[in-house]
């Protein structure tokens, strides 16, 4: 399981005003579903997301990675829980200087892998995501759909536990990001691996997940699950959400 | 006749021999220093991965005071220090010592401000991985900003080799020394035409290099 547990975060803006982005906010996702997090721009969805990985630092409340609480302060066991997250982002954010083959060997090269294990692992990884041919090519010879392929082969790489996806589909075609949904419900079934997806469409929570959160303003406004493509949203917003997108 | 006599030509090697040997002592110590300083400034920066107000704030005015000095003014200034380190302040190894100085503020900007403009995201990727600061400089910042950094070495070492010009007023000799000795002071134009068109022709090669290298190493 991972949870967050009363998780609040202010951030400073530079007119010296102040933003509350989570507002006692928690949450727990079960081993093996795809939990949807999704609201309006600001509603705090890629926060709460980020704050799994600490990558974002609560100013108060608990993290919790397989039941375990994680500290922004212990730098050496953070390091070790977050080689086993991976996490991928809207803009791929892959390093443009290193070859498919590079990208995906990062995180194995930094978890210590032993070299001469690497390069195997690389190419199952690019073979899962349909790119095995690839693995020469540099990223900006890629279209934005393999690119993003590519980040989900290295951030499945090292077998994590969980897989952070921050909005992964929104720089992308509509036929594009179907194919990339389907490739992370691909990896979800095979591997059981579970993914928290941050989103602000409708479309892609009936299509992916197993349940949903609807923020708004840093604060769940309900939890729904969603069957079959089937949603049901009490709320004003969740309603909203559903019917335009 | 255009070539006085073949009297320079050993005056004229000579002279290319001690640019060389100042640019290279300059630029050596730049680059290992000053990218050590550079790199720690972009760690210690405000929100950076290593934050430190009060060193980034400190090594930071040190770096614009002495990029503030008149080459001519910090070269003198640091007479007692070079003697202090070469034993001397004449010739061009002690005058490898005021340009290393100015080098190493100039090369430290330069990297910290390539680093700075490696995308945010990339760094956050590889933070997510669990990477270690020294991982992600080493793997991923330098490798991203390679090309910026080629290239502002590059634009350093052109004009490093007019600021060891100024290097002739404490004897430290080279080629921008010998047009202002001989072209300039002693009316010699043919002097002052064949090192100024030596420099030009250096400055041409240097830039041509780097750029082509800048490229060869950039896949953005």
């Amino acid at each position: 399981m991972f949870e967050l547990k009363s998780v609040s975060k202010t951030f400073q803006l530079p007119n010296k005003d102040s933003l509350q982005v989570l507002q006692n906010l928690s949450l727990t996702v079960n081993k093996g579903e795809i939990f949807g997090l999704i609201g309006l721009s600001g509603a705090g969805k890629s926060t709460a997301l980020r704050t799994f990985n600490l990558l974002e630092k609560p100013d108060s409340g608990h993290v919790y990675f397989q039941n375990k609480e994680i500290h922004g302060g212990q730098i050496d066991q953070l390091r070790l829980v977050r080689q086993k997250i991976g996490m991928i982002f809207q803009h791929f954010n892959l390093i443009s200087n290193k070859t498919v083959e590079e990208n995906v060997a990062l995180p194995l090269k930094i978890a210590g892998w032993k070299p001469a294990l690497i390069q195997a692992r690389v190419l199952e990884c690019l073979k899962l995501v349909h790119l095995e041919n690839k693995n020469h090519s540099y990223p900006n010879q890629l279209s934005g759909g393999q690119k993003q392929r590519v980040a989900i082969a290295r951030a499945i790489a090292n077998h994590p536990d969980l897989l952070l996806a921050d909005e992964p589909t929104s720089a992308l075609d509509p036929i594009t990001k179907i194919e990339i949904l389907d490739c992370l419900t691909e990896i979800n079934k095979k591997f059981g691996l579970t993914i928290i997806i941050a989103t602000h469409e409708m479309n892609i929570v009936r299509r992916l997940c197993d349940r949903v959160a609807i923020l708004d303003q840093g604060q769940i406004q309900e939890i729904l699950p969603v069957a079959r493509g089937e949603i049901h949203p009490q709320t004003k917003l969740g309603k909203m959400l559903l019917e335009i997108t | 006749m255009m070539f006085s006599d073949f009297v320079y030509g050993p005056e004229f090697l000579q002279a290319t021999f001690e640019t060389l040997q100042m640019l290279s002592l300059g630029l050596n110590t730049a680059f290992i220093f000053g990218g050590l300083i550079g790199t720690y400034l972009f760690l210690w920066r405000p929100g950076g991965l290593n934050q430190n107000p009060i060193l980034f704030h400190t090594v930071g005015t040190i770096i614009n005071i002495v990029r503030s000095f008149p080459f001519v003014i910090l070269l003198i200034s640091v007479g007692p220090f070079t003697r202090l380190l070469t034993g001397t302040t004449i010739g061009p190894i002690a005058a490898s010592v005021p340009l290393s100085i100015a080098a190493i503020a100039y090369f430290a900007r330069i990297v910290e401000l390539a680093l700075n403009d490696v995308p945010k995201g990339v760094i956050e990727a590889t933070q997510s991985m669990g990477a270690s600061t020294s991982t992600i400089v080493l793997d991923v910042l330098f490798v991203e900003a390679r090309s910026s950094l080629i290239l502002g070495f590059t634009a350093m070492t052109v004009s490093f080799i007019s600021y060891s010009a100024a290097a002739g007023i404490v004897g430290g000799g080279g080629l921008g020394d010998l047009a202002i000795r001989y072209g300039y002071y002693r009316f010699q134009t043919d002097v002052m035409a064949t090192t100024i068109i030596s420099l030009i022709v250096v400055v041409q090669g240097i830039q041509f290099l780097g750029g082509r290298m800048a490229a060869r190493y950039n896949r953005k």
